[in-house]
């Protein structure tokens, strides 16, 4: 699950929770202008996937700001 | 005669009458009076209390600003000192119900007595339902006059310090804590009397309810991303421009899936998000910010994941029972099998 109430989304059940930016755009972040906010957004998807390829034992949350450069890379 | 509580009040942007969503960043504000529903609650409190000061907050601020919504909030309530706090009622407002659950925790936290009120369903209860004390309310603020009784009740019993007795005699949801203490019968002929209601078919009251928790066993890790099918889902009630399916704003019945093979990204224009809960205009200039089309299908092309699955499931999850997301997320789930998804994302507004 993707959502800017992260503390909420751990609370529902979701094992894998991915940090989006604010409620009127989880996925990006318009103030950072059209070429930050597409970076930004692509980080929070690129995170998302690497949540569904990681083992979790409960809800765990994963915050695109703390993962490294390329969670997720084609080989 | 017992001298009159001083009572400070937390409410968001609309209950304070500044405005809607679009004043929903509104800052930490103090005013020393009531200030829009609180006059009511006022009114409720009659002469055992008086609402010294109204402390206001927009609920985007609260949630986007956490540390400085929260210091803000402290700082005035130390300053204020009263004798309870009382935020909300909050209904079943997401954001707002938890804004006033975590003024009443940080009241705790300077040792002021407080307490809030929404519906049980409110995310707002599942997140604080332990430390914090919350009074019952409908899910509908047209019910503020009911609500605001037993709010201002238990208020001034907190206000005076007196103790507090179980949930169902002092009308505040159940923490889940259990108190020792004397009941009228010992305890077999309870359990006789129990018993014996319940082969008859007539209703009787556990005395320890069962909550079955609700513990969803986290799917095993994706082998190979780039062999797998990707599933897009959304709560954020994104519609075609124009809501052609008539889907509700809020409070889903059912579920909606739209094709979307044919799509590089969403363009504002096409679609646009039908959704009470949040203030949806950035989401219309911008489509791919609760469904990420167009991310996607650059991972795609790069063969980050094997494919993006050709159908993206959207509703309003907003005002929606635990009950019916249940349902609603078990056929799309079941959907998505059928489909040979092998992950999927959800974004939720």
């Amino acid at each position: 699950m993707i959502s800017a109430i992260y503390d909420l989304a751990l609370t529902t059940g979701a094992s894998r929770v991915v940090r989006g930016c604010r409620i009127e755009h989880v996925c990006g972040n318009p103030d950072l202008g059209p070429e930050k906010d597409h970076e930004y957004g692509l980080t929070i998807l690129r995170t998302a996937l690497g949540a569904l390829t990681t083992a979790v034992t409960g809800p765990t949350l994963f915050d695109p700001m703390e993962s490294s450069a390329e969670v997720v890379h084609a080989s | 005669m017992e001298s009159e509580l001083r009572a400070v009040h937390y409410v968001n942007q609309f209950f304070a009458g500044i405005g809607g969503e679009a004043a929903a960043g509104t800052p930490v504000q103090v005013r020393r009076e009531p200030v829009g529903a609180g006059r009511a609650l006022a009114a409720a409190l009659g002469a055992h209390a008086r609402i010294v000061a109204t402390v206001i907050a927009g609920d985007n601020y609260f949630s986007d600003e956490r540390e400085q919504a929260r210091a803000a909030v402290r700082d005035a309530l130390r300053e204020l000192a009263p004798d309870v706090v009382i935020a909300g009622p909050a209904f079943e407002a997401g954001r707002y119900g938890i804004a006033c659950a975590e003024v009443c925790r940080i009241a705790g936290a300077e040792g002021i007595p407080a307490v809030t009120a929404m519906h049980p369903g409110a995310p707002g209860v599942l997140m604080y339902r332990r430390e914090v004390l919350i009074v019952p309310t409908s899910a509908s603020a047209a019910d503020m006059p009911a609500a605001l009784g037993p709010l201002a009740r238990l208020a001034v019993k907190l206000g005076r310090r007196e103790p507090l007795g179980p949930a169902e005699v002092e009308g505040y949801l159940p923490r889940g804590y259990r108190k020792s203490g004397e009941r009228a019968e010992p305890g077999y002929k309870r359990a006789l009397d129990m018993l014996e209601a319940k082969l008859a078919g007539r209703p009787y009251a556990s005395e320890v309810p069962y909550v079955a928790p609700e513990v969803v066993p986290s799917a095993p890790p994706l082998r190979d991303l780039a062999d797998a099918q990707i599933a897009l889902v959304t709560t954020g009630g994104l519609v075609p421009k124009g809501n052609p399916d008539g889907q509700t704003s809020g409070n889903a019945k059912r579920y909606f899936r739209y094709p979307i093979a044919q799509l590089e990204t969403l363009r504002p224009g096409e679609w646009e998000a039908y959704h009470v809960g949040y203030f949806t205009h950035l989401v219309d200039r911008n489509p791919n910010y609760v469904l990420p089309l167009g991310y996607m299908r650059e991972l795609e092309k790069a063969g980050v994941i094997g494919a993006l699955h050709p159908w993206a499931y959207t509703l309003p999850g907003v005002s929606t029972p635990v009950a019916a997301a249940r349902r609603l997320g078990e056929d799309i789930a079941a959907q998505l099998r059928d489909g040979q998804v092998g992950g999927c994302l959800l974004v939720s507004t």
